[in-house]
């Protein structure tokens, strides 16, 4: 690891957005109801393959209902349901006959706060493997160190893999977390909020992480921190009221919008 | 442009404006001071122009730090940022305006007894007013963000730069005309070389302005009309 | 960074703003309630008290070697009682125990928000306070009368039936304070409902519903009326096929402590003393897994 996590050379955003890269998942007219609550209304949006896309907002604007309707998380709750389609690789995945377990090992959700299971630290990150795949015990030692090392937390947690998840700080909990994610080889990964419960340097060890794992993944993250979106997207989403406000690149979101609604939000000029 | 929810952000970009304004009322002063101080050879007025652009250098620092304590403190985005930059460029901008009028006015001192030629004075200082305007244009456009003004000093800059061409021109001819001359014919290139870069200054702004407003840099390449790089004269042929 | 402007110079506002009726009210509710807190206390501790000075002298070896003695004979223990007690007990949690927890999990796991989960839940909590002579009635009516004999296995239901509700409302309640973003974890790897609830929801639960258990156990140790219709009791050693009366520290202390026999008033005192131990026992137990599942 880098002496310093925080990446400096770049202020705003990245200058590789790049919008004909292929599209991953597909939004299109999306409607989310929770009861008769109208939650997200007609909403139109691309993510783009190995992006990160960021969805900002004021609380309430439906980012991360958005979010929780592309693995279909919502449908733990009986009175939430979409309308819509959302295509991942082509595929309607709010189609019914979708088998949910196998939609969300391909699409991985880190959450606000670190949720590591009451189990050992390997068996946290061998979870989600052992859902898909059965692997003979060295394989298996493979892939979880594999995942540890890809989410940085391999250093700190090789000698006491057998102790509990539950142990670790806040910090190395969430790359845990991610660990667990990205053992199950997933297409995408949703962050909501994942760096809101951690202090500076955890935060700057997270999002270090995520611009790595951009390379392999396509990504969607919702954050209340602007400058962490600024910092590690391609493309920035503003939503507001349940609707789309303004899609574009990073860069040219945080420095020139053409909403005013946009600039307001992000300059700090709401209510 | 609506408030911040905190309100001592708009208290901060405020300040920035207010040094600015001042900045740039103190630039007007001594380009048009220094002017006056060359067309009258006046040795006393030179010296009060030399005297005030430690002021504006003060100011220029004091602007620096408030922009930099505003990006550490309040992390500006979007027209935040892009107006919190505009100021230190700005600052910087008007900072170099006030050195150059300050080496007209050093010039002025230095010649103020030499041989006198009050017409190529004259075209020097009817330089000087033109600038002076440009420079007052793209500050009310820099107050307003007006960038149709703003546009339009850059533009006009242009004309500055022909003047400056043909002064040259005129300057070298009396140059050679009589070796006497060459002192006070050199020292008045200079100022009329500060003047036009002044005007350079101007347009900078007027950039600035463009940038501020839109966010986009103004891309296409000013019209220039300062031939004087490629100027010869050739002595008449003895 | 504005010049610092001077602070007002007036003089800060005199101690002693609050007022005094204020002042007073406070100290008048903190010393009632100590006042009253104390009296509970005495209470109890004269209770346990007595026990320990009536039924520490009536302990001996005998006690737990000897069997309850018949009318008007010498000596004699309570062996058979203490054993019928454990059987019974044991019988009963062994029974309400895998109930409890899985109509627990129902509620929580499956059936949040429907109505026939809220109609369970309202039941449990009326069954929770049912007063427990009614439950040995429905079990003598239901058992006893059909088999026309009392039996243990009879006195075991009925322990279950009141253990039941204590251990599906705790389980309910612990399972309700694993946070939902632990399941939707679990879920967005996409692991079924069943093996989250396995796997994660009763682990990050154990520790609260093991002390739910343990409540319950403690309840039901000393649970005199649902046996009196059911297990009744005797003072013999019971059938190992737990048909007929089955001796029980119970009932044992209610015939004993109002007979006429100088040693079965004693033994009454000492069966008391044991099982108020066993009791505190399991009680100290539950709260110390309970701490360390919080504390973890």
């Amino acid at each position: 690891m880098s002496a310093s996590p925080i990446r400096t050379q770049s202020i705003i955003g990245h200058m590789d957005a790049d919008d004909r890269a292929r599209v991953r998942l597909a939004v299109k007219d999306l409607n989310f109801y929770y009861n008769t609550f109208h939650g997200l209304k007609n909403v139109n949006l691309n993510f783009y393959d190995r992006q990160v896309t960021a969805l900002i907002g004021p609380s309430g604007c439906g980012k991360s209902t958005l979010l929780r309707t592309f693995n279909r998380i919502y449908s733990l709750y009986p009175e939430q349901r979409a309308e819509g389609q959302i295509l991942l690789d082509g595929r309607n995945i709010l189609d019914p006959s979708i088998d949910l377990n196998e939609l969300r090992s391909r699409i991985g959700m880190v959450f606000q706060k670190p949720t590591p299971f009451p189990m050992s630290i390997y068996d946290n990150v061998a979870f989600g493997l052992r859902l898909i795949e059965r692997l003979p015990k060295a394989d298996m030692d493979e892939r979880v160190e594999s995942a540890l090392r890809r989410s940085a937390l391999w250093d700190e947690v090789k000698d006491k893999l057998k102790q509990s998840g539950m142990g670790l700080s806040g910090g190395q909990q969430q790359r845990l977390c991610i660990a667990r994610t990205i053992a199950q080889k997933p297409e995408v990964i949703l962050f909501d909020e994942p760096t809101s419960a951690l202090d500076p340097i955890s935060t700057g060890k997270i999002e270090e992480l995520i611009e790595q794992l951009r390379g392999e993944f396509t990504i969607a993250i919702v954050t209340h921190n602007m400058q962490q979106a600024a910092r590690i997207s391609q493309f920035t989403t503003f939503m507001y009221l349940g609707e789309v406000v303004e899609f574009g690149p990073t860069e040219r979101i945080f420095m020139t919008p053409e909403k005013k609604r946009t600039q307001d939000y992000i300059t700090g000029r709401f209510g | 442009m609506s408030e911040h929810i905190v309100s001592s952000y708009d208290k901060d970009l405020q300040n920035l404006r207010r040094s600015i304004a001042e900045m740039g009322g103190i630039a007007e002063k001594m380009v048009a001071d220094s002017g006056q101080a060359l067309l009258r050879r006046d040795a006393a007025l030179a010296q009060a122009v030399i005297a005030v652009d430690s002021r504006l250098d003060g100011l220029q620092r004091e602007i620096e730090e408030k922009a930099i304590l505003l990006i550490a403190r309040r992390q500006p985005l979007a027209v935040d940022l892009r107006e919190t930059i505009s100021a230190i460029r700005v600052s910087g901008d008007l900072e170099r305006i006030g050195d150059l009028a300050k080496n007209v006015a050093k010039r002025v001192v230095a010649i103020s007894d030499q041989v006198q030629l009050q017409k190529i004075v004259v075209g020097v200082e009817h330089m000087n007013e033109l600038v002076q305007a440009q420079l007052k244009d793209v500050l009310d456009a820099y107050a307003t963000q007006d960038t149709v003004a703003a546009l339009d000093v850059w533009a006009r800059d242009g004309g500055i730069d022909a003047l400056y061409t043909s002064l040259f021109r005129e300057l070298l001819t009396y140059m050679m005309e009589d070796p006497r001359n060459i002192t006070f014919c050199t020292h008045l290139l200079f100022c009329a070389k500060n003047v036009e870069r002044i005007g350079d200054h101007t347009t900078n702004i007027a950039e600035t302005i463009h940038y501020l407003a839109t966010g986009e840099p103004l891309g296409s390449e000013r019209p220039k009309n300062d031939a004087s790089n490629y100027t010869v004269v050739n002595p008449p042929s003895a | 960074m504005n010049a610092a402007s001077p602070l007002p110079a007036d003089t800060p506002p005199a101690w002693g703003r609050v007022r005094a009726s204020r002042r007073i009210a406070d100290r008048i509710l903190k010393v009632s309630a100590t006042l009253f807190s104390l009296i509970s206390v005495v209470v109890l501790f004269w209770i346990l008290g007595m026990l320990l000075v009536q039924g520490g002298t009536s302990l001996s070896l005998d006690v737990f070697t000897k069997i309850t003695p018949g009318p008007g004979s010498e000596g004699g223990g309570l062996v058979n009682a203490i054993a019928g007690s454990l059987v019974l007990t044991l019988l009963g949690i062994a029974v309400a125990t895998p109930v409890g927890v899985l109509a627990g999990t129902y509620l929580v796991e499956y059936g949040r928000g429907s109505i026939l989960a809220a109609v369970i839940g309202f039941l449990n909590d009326v069954l929770l306070s049912a007063p427990s002579i009614l439950i040995g009635l429905f079990v003598y009516t239901l058992v006893v009368q059909p088999m026309g004999t009392y039996s243990g296995w009879a006195g075991a239901i009925a322990l279950a039936i009141i253990a039941l509700p204590v251990i599906v409302r705790t389980t309910a309640d612990m399972l309700g304070l694993v946070p939902s973003t632990l399941r939707e974890a679990g879920a967005a790897l996409g692991a079924p409902t069943s093996l989250v609830t396995q796997r994660v929801t009763w682990r990050a639960a154990k520790a609260g519903i093991v002390t739910g258990i343990l409540l319950a156990l403690a309840r039901i140790a000393g649970e005199t009326a649902p046996l009196l219709f059911t297990a009744l009791n005797n003072n013999f050693w019971f059938s190992p096929s737990l048909m007929g009366g089955v001796s029980n520290l119970p009932v044992t202390i209610f015939q004993f402590a109002s007979a006429p026999y100088e040693n079965w008033r004693q033994l009454a005192w000492a069966g008391a003393l044991i099982i108020t131990v066993t009791i505190l026992l399991i009680s100290i137990v539950a709260r110390y897994a309970l701490r360390k599942d919080i504390v973890r």
